[in-house]
């Protein structure tokens, strides 16, 4: 199989089957979900066998011009690889729970067609060449978030789920904006084309406005927390392990990989990134609802994230792509916990909660565990992740930068504290019996519980990963 | 070369023969409608074809002088398409009057097929007359009182406009001493800028003329009573075609083949154009009758295919005219959706619907794909017409093409507010009974999303053929 | 310097872990299964230990990328703290089994106590900053998991260890990574932090997650609640031996790794070393209970190896780390029995706990002492003068206690220090409270921030767009006449436009 044609299929198997599904679960229910894993699994297993290539010097790539700037190409390096294997990845994790989530709600041939085609955007996110394609796939995936936040279609639902995609689709006509700035700058929207090339402070501004909306970060950050209402899965796979993570995806894509930016951006974007930090930190320290607790945390995570992919060097970017991964794990963990939670209780509310660690031990475990890598506490993988994003902010030169990310991982430890105790220990002010998540949905849990303590232990895996992507990038970018 | 003529000849002929013979059957002059449409559609793609391969337009002199060239030939492809979907969707929702209905509606596709072919401006005052006395009856065709004063203001402002634009052919007849395209636009580039005040005066007229018969802010005024006061079909075919072949068409001709894309009224268009779009935006977000948010929806969306014209350049051109094409099916198609809720609900009041995605899934579906088209949401069609009319007006002024892109997040509001009171929710108990429509509107609805989602997938494609061809 | 190349130090950390991971798969039923498998970790690890004897061995692999490589040394500088950190599980692990105050049915229990005794040592290994602060911060876990397994009310205690450490040990990743980046390096018997601004702060901060490791003032404060809460095995195993063993072993690196830091870094972790002392000493005096006196002892030592911790290095750290440790797990374990039975007091358990009092005390005149006898400056004398003071409280804290216990009436104390000491026994000097108040505060003020920002989304925006939309839905309101008045103006606007341009 060719390279192009392994790229198209990466693709264009999760979009095109992602229309097929509603179809075929009007005849069997069983057949679609299988479908769905399959749609999900095929990307996740060619992106593996791809993985060799992509870090070698003549990834697998194929482009061809159209006007206007346009381009309609794929381009599987390893920046592009390593976030199509996490997203497909999650999204298979999220795929299994959702079968023991959904039983028996309505609709659901439209969440699994939503969910795949979600997945197959982010798959043309990753390997497009064009920034009008980026475009292209961004919306889709917002379509997606759109139509599952409103899922259960109560009227405050359907509101945040409008106000989620006005935000962010917003944030992207304004990049949109930027694109064209672009293209009216250098003549041309290709990313291959376009690479080493300088571009405005404008430009970067008006990108960081589709950046930013999409990552949730502040003061563009108000949908995420509100976009809980989504059934749990769709919540983990868009707003912790996938579609918080284009933002900082594309931002290291266009504004570390693609074009050269001013250096004001390795100190404004990470002071942005700090305050939208410390400010959601604190808000979920305060917060009642377990699955806002988790959202601001995300908020919070996403501004570490940025810290190592704008503050420059390359021990940042390392941690930042690091962050990427074992963040996407354990923040999914978490809000599939959470979602066994309510899912058991009917409540989101951890003052009903309390003293489950009893009835619900594997949960309880498992949200430990995760809670401890989101935290940094090391074995865990989150444990280097946090480690190097600070460390390469100290090497970057911004030691006070650190500093102020220090007291947000501080509160972090504060905020999952909380929320683990107010949860699972103490006394119990739980109105209904409380019963342990069933199938599929305790197996996923566990198995990103499991995947937390992994990663730490085995880091060495993950680390050479990131190294060889981030030594690929550095030789383009200089 | 006959073919021009056809597009005249054939659905006179129809509309004679439905009416010198007395049919038992009243269904017969909706479903002549539709073949005579059919075969439009046919001979439209056909000429486009012909004219594209040979590089000439086709003209015919027998009756009058017709041509055909490329931009004719979309346009006219346009109409068979939309003139065939009307019928059908009056199929399913015109009783009474059908038989009146369907021969109207013969005279409405040769009024519009008119405007479309002529080469001089007194005939196409003749043939913009014939179409907006098509779309009155149309409008009023059930007597209701409602439809009476909906095609009372527009005909009051059309009248209005018809007038001004006598007055301009009067002007430009005396100025360049003939009517027809090619004299006036001789006559013109002979002044080399040194305009006349009459030719000012004349240009004014026809550009304010057919502004009010395109719908653009501030001369838009009729449209939304119009629309939302018309049946069914008739707002499908209004929105979808009439008031763009009679107004923003002829705009379009006169502008660039007459007035030779005289920066003046480039300049004028383009803040008609954004203020119909900014306007436009707006007074779709406050309406709560489905049919109404629809018009005003057009007003802004016209405003975008304005803004692309007003730039006078190539690609401005090319980008107006696919969001013609565009602009022709997902309006349509959310018209067909308003008339099938209407049909299933009896009301037009969003207010009291909701959550019919779970009774009328076609239709839900379909007004999802046509209002993300409408919004420009990739990779529906409509992004790629709205992504060329920008880019063509970032060459001339990025602020502008800056502001048209961002204003395009209010029509997601109003694609937003119209999915939430209607479609995405949960259902209403007093639509409990609601089923979803069937056949010809069904059909219709299926046509109109494949037409938007392939159109968008094929975009790409169709820019690449463009560019081979020296054209982008 | 470096030393032959072996894969024991890492078993070293692997047999306690494997055996703390057995623990934890063992079914219920086997009874005692959580103790013998201590038994054999610790065992293990000693044995090993002892292997090594005599010898420098070192296990080097690449690890995480960029400087970060998991490195272990042995040698004779840091093999007896191993030894003593393998000994002192084993003696805890038997008082435990003997005294049956080992949560029996708590598999957690145990085998966090072999997780503990496995970061401990890679941690006294380690000769990475990033290898060490692995291991150091890996303790959290277990010390959460034993501190639950002291009953249902345990986790407010296991909170506020974590979030302890949380404070200590995230202040000294900064440092970590100001030191190794002023350094170029981070390996620690290589490095060399230069005296620059950076530098100081790596020093400060570094010494700030020392502090809080050896449970020194301002750390001190869940010790209390955790000899309530927590199973008693574990107040000997952490605070009383482990956390002493690693966080002198770090502040021994310090002479080693700190090229000097600036006077003001000094002056700071000396204020603190002697602070601690001084109302460490203070709170001895006014504990009225072994279990109290146990924990203000601990912390005077703590105080006094942070004072020590400039200047000292090598063996003479090492065997006070050794003593203090020995002393504090003592301290905690016989404190534990003696209140457990009230009655007849165990004539062993008050000589252990007298034993190690002194011994206690004495490391903490030996810092003070030494201290004074260093003479940096006259602050640094001033500072030492004040913790020999303490040391002085301290010693007056274990008489009185003595002395209430023979005269069966509360101690009394020999010094009153009046309002200071009141406010001491009140608070205990704990910031924790004061801490939560203020992170909670804060929380308020940043609910209030996002509510303000999504306030402005639900309702401005949508106020502003709904105030716009019906403007315009105003102007439309049927009227004809209306409307041929707007075609008026737009007539005029465009008349304007082509007289303008």
């Amino acid at each position: 199989m060719t390279g192009p044609t392994l790229l198209l299929l990466v693709v264009f198997v999760p979009l095109v089957g992602a229309c097929t599904l509603p179809l075929i679960g009007k005849i069997s229910a069983k057949v679609r979900n299988a479908l769905a894993f399959v749609f999900v699994a095929i990307p996740f297993g060619l992106l593996i066998s791809m993985l060799p290539v992509a870090l070698s010097g003549a990834p697998y790539s194929f482009d061809i011009l159209l006007p206007l700037g346009m381009s309609f190409g794929f381009h599987a390096d390893g920046l592009a690889v390593f976030m199509a294997m996490i997203s497909s990845f999650l999204g298979l994790i999220i795929v299994v729970y959702s079968f023991g989530y959904l039983g028996h709600y309505d609709n659901q041939n439209e969440y699994y067609f939503y969910v795949v085609l979600f997945l197959g955007a982010m798959m043309g996110i990753t390997l497009t060449t064009n920034l009008i394609f980026l475009y292209v796939f961004w919306e889709i995936s917002a379509l997606a978030c759109w139509r599952l936040i409103g899922f259960f279609r109560e009227k405050e639902y359907v509101r945040r789920a409008n106000k989620a995609f006005l935000i962010t689709g917003g944030g992207a006509l304004v990049m949109l904006a930027g694109f064209l700035m672009i293209y009216f700058q250098h003549g041309t929207m290709d990313l291959l084309l376009l690479r080493g090339k300088e571009i405005s402070n404008t430009a970067v501004l008006l990108i960081l406005f589709g950046i930013l909306s999409k990552s949730a970060t502040l003061p563009l950050h108000s949908w995420l927390a509100d976009a809980g209402v989504a059934p749990t899965p769709a919540t983990a796979l868009l707003h912790a392990a996938v579609l918080v993570k284009i933002g900082v995806y594309v931002y290291a894509r266009l504004f570390v990989m693609t074009f050269h930016i001013d250096a004001f951006w390795n100190t404004a974007v990470p002071v942005i990134a700090a305050v939208s930090a410390l400010a959601s930190a604190g808000a979920a320290i305060g917060e009642n609802d377990i699955k806002r607790i988790v959202a601001y945390s995300t908020v919070s995570q996403i501004g570490f994230i940025f810290l190592g992919l704008s503050i420059g060097g390359e021990a940042a970017l390392a941690g930042g792509l690091m962050y990427i991964l074992m963040h996407a794990i354990s923040k999914a963990g978490l809000f599939l916990c959470a979602g066994i939670v309510e899912h058991s209780l009917h409540t989101k509310d951890i003052r009903k909660m309390g003293g489950l660690i009893k009835t619900m031990p594997w949960t309880a475990a498992s949200f430990f565990l995760c809670a401890f890598s989101v935290m940094g506490v090391p074995p865990f993988g989150g444990f280097f992740s946090k480690d190097m994003v600070i460390h390469g902010a100290i090497e970057a030169g911004h030691p006070w930068i650190a500093a102020v990310f220090v007291l947000g991982a501080v509160m972090t430890v504060l905020y999952l504290m909380r929320a683990f105790y107010r949860v699972f220990l103490g006394a119990s002010h739980v109105e209904h019996p409380a019963h342990e998540g069933r199938g599929t949905m305790e197996y996923s849990v566990v198995l990103l519980a499991a995947l937390s303590i992994v990663s730490g232990l085995f880091i060495y895996y993950p680390a050479s990963l990131v190294q060889a992507i981030v030594s690929q990038m550095a030789v383009i970018i200089k | 070369m006959l073919v021009p003529f056809l597009f005249i000849g054939i659905p006179l002929a129809a509309v004679v023969i439905l009416n010198a013979l007395n049919w038992k059957n009243r269904w017969i002059s909706l479903w002549a409608a539709v073949a005579v449409s059919v075969i439009q559609l046919g001979l439209g793609v056909w000429d486009l074809v012909r004219v594209v391969s040979t590089g000439t337009p086709v003209s015919s002199s027998f009756f009058g002088n017709f041509t055909v060239d490329s931009f004719a030939a979309i346009v006219l492809t346009i109409i068979g398409l939309l003139g065939c979907v009307t019928a059908l969707v009056a199929t399913g929702t015109i009783h009474e009057s059908r038989f009146s209905f369907g021969s109207a509606l013969l005279v409405l596709l040769m009024g519009m097929n008119g405007v479309v072919m002529v080469r001089d401006v007194f005939s196409l005052y003749v043939f913009i007359e014939v179409t907006g006395a098509a779309s009155f009856l149309l409008i009023a065709i059930d007597k209701k009182r409602d439809e009476l004063e909906g095609a009372f203001k527009y005909y009051l402002m059309s009248a209005l406009a018809t007038v001004m634009m006598l007055l301009s052919v009067a002007f430009l007849f005396v100025l360049s001493g003939g009517t027809s395209y090619d004299g006036i636009a001789a006559y013109v580039a002979s002044l080399n800028g040194n305009y006349p005040v009459m030719l000012n005066a004349a240009i004014l007229l026809f550009v304010i003329a057919l502004s009010i018969k395109s719908g653009v802010v501030p001369f838009h005024t009729w449209v939304p009573d119009a629309h939302s006061s018309a049946p069914s079909p008739v707002s499908v075919v209004l929105a979808g075609v009439v008031i763009k072949v009679s107004g923003v068409y002829a705009l379009m001709r006169v502008y660039r083949d007459v007035f030779l894309n005289d920066p003046k009224i480039g300049m004028a268009l383009a803040i008609l154009a954004i203020a119909s779009i900014l306007v436009g935006a707006l007074g779709a977000i406050g309406q709560s009758d489905i049919k109404r948010m629809l018009a005003f929806s057009s007003v802004s969306q016209i405003g975008y295919i304005i803004l692309g014209v007003s730039t006078g350049s190539m690609l401005g051109f090319v980008g107006a005219l696919m969001h013609f094409f565009n602009h022709a099916t997902f309006k349509s198609l959310l018209f067909t959706d308003a008339a099938a809720v209407y049909h299933q609900t009896g009301t037009r009041d969003m207010d009291q619907m909701g959550g019919l995605g779970a009774k009328m899934p076609y239709t839900s579906v379909s007004s999802i794909i046509g209002l993300l088209s409408m919004s420009g949401i990739p990779p529906l069609s409509g992004f790629w017409s709205k992504l060329v009319i920008v880019i063509a007006v970032w060459q001339v002024s990025p602020g502008l093409a800056i502001a048209a892109l961002c204003l395009s997040v209010l029509t997601l509001g109003y694609f937003l507010i119209l999915q939430k009171k209607v479609f995405f929710g949960k259902l209403n108990p007093a639509m409990d009974a609601v089923t979803e429509v069937g056949g010809s509107l069904r059909f219709v609805e299926v046509l109109l999303s494949a037409i938007n989602v392939l159109a968008g997938l094929l975009f790409p494609v169709v820019l690449y053929y463009l560019h081979m061809r020296g054209i982008l | 310097m470096s030393g032959m190349s072996s894969a024991l130090p890492l078993w070293l950390v692997l047999i306690p872990a494997l055996f703390g991971a057995l623990v934890l798969i063992l079914p219920g039923k086997v009874k005692n299964g959580g103790l013998v498998g201590v038994f054999a970790g610790a065992l293990g690890a000693l044995a090993a230990a002892l292997s090594a004897l005599g010898q420098s061995l070192e296990f080097t692999r690449a690890w995480a990328g960029w400087g970060m490589d998991f490195s272990l040394k042995l040698n004779p500088e840091n093999l007896p703290l191993v030894i003593a950190a393998a000994v002192l599980t084993l003696v805890v692990a038997a008082w435990a089994g003997l005294s049956g105050a080992y949560p029996a049915k708590s598999k957690v229990f145990m085998a966090s106590m072999l997780f503990a005794l496995a970061m401990a040592s890679g941690a006294l290994m380690a000769n990475n900053l990033v290898a060490m602060l692995f291991f150091w911060q890996a303790m959290w876990a277990p010390v959460f998991g034993m501190i639950q397994a002291g009953g249902e009310n345990a986790w407010k205690t296991s909170v506020k260890a974590v979030f302890t450490a949380g404070a200590s040990d995230l202040l000294m990743i900064l440092g970590i990574g100001f030191a190794s980046f002023s350094a170029e390096s981070m390996t620690i018997d290589a490095m060399r932090v230069p005296a620059t601004a950076l530098g100081s702060w790596g020093f400060l901060l570094m010494a700030v997650g020392a502090i809080g490791k050896l449970g020194a003032i301002p750390f001190h404060g869940w010790l209390y609640d955790a000899s309530e809460d927590a199973p008693a095995p574990f107040m000997g195993l952490i605070p009383g031996a482990l956390n002493l063993l690693i966080g002198t072993n770090l502040l021994s690196k310090f002479p080693g790794m700190f090229d000097g830091a600036s006077s003001g870094a000094m002056l700071l972790v000396l204020i603190a070393g002697a602070g601690t002392v001084v109302l460490a000493g203070m709170l001895s005096m006014s504990a009225g209970g072994f279990k109290k006196l146990a924990i203000a002892l601990n912390v005077a030592q703590a105080g006094a190896l942070v004072l020590g911790a400039t200047s000292v290095a090598g063996g003479a750290f090492a065997f006070a780390a050794i003593v203090s440790a020995a002393a504090g797990c003592c301290l905690y374990l016989s404190a534990s029995q003696l209140e457990k039975d009230a009655a007849g007091k165990s004539t062993l358990a008050s000589f252990a706990f007298y034993v190690s009092a002194g011994a206690a005390v004495a490391v903490t005149f030996t810092g003070a002492l030494y201290r004074i006898a260093l003479y940096e400056s006259w602050l640094s004398l001033i500072l030492s003068v004040v913790a020999l003071i303490g040391a002085i409280f301290a010693v007056s804290g274990v008489t009185g206690l003595i002395r209430a216990g023979r005269d069966g009436e509360k101690s009394v104390p020999s010094f009153d220090l009046g309002r200071a000491q009141a406010w001491l026994d009140r608070t205990r000097c704990d910031p924790y409270p004061a801490a939560r108040a203020a992170f909670k505060g804060y929380a308020k003020v940043s609910l209030t921030v996002n509510d303000a920002i999504s306030w402005f989304y639900d309702v401005g925006v949508v106020w502003f767009v709904g105030f716009l939309s019906g403007l315009v839905k105003k102007a439309h309101n049927g009227s004809q006449s209306r409307y041929v008045l707007w075609v008026l103006a737009g007539a005029v606007i465009v008349i304007a436009i082509f007289a303008l341009s």
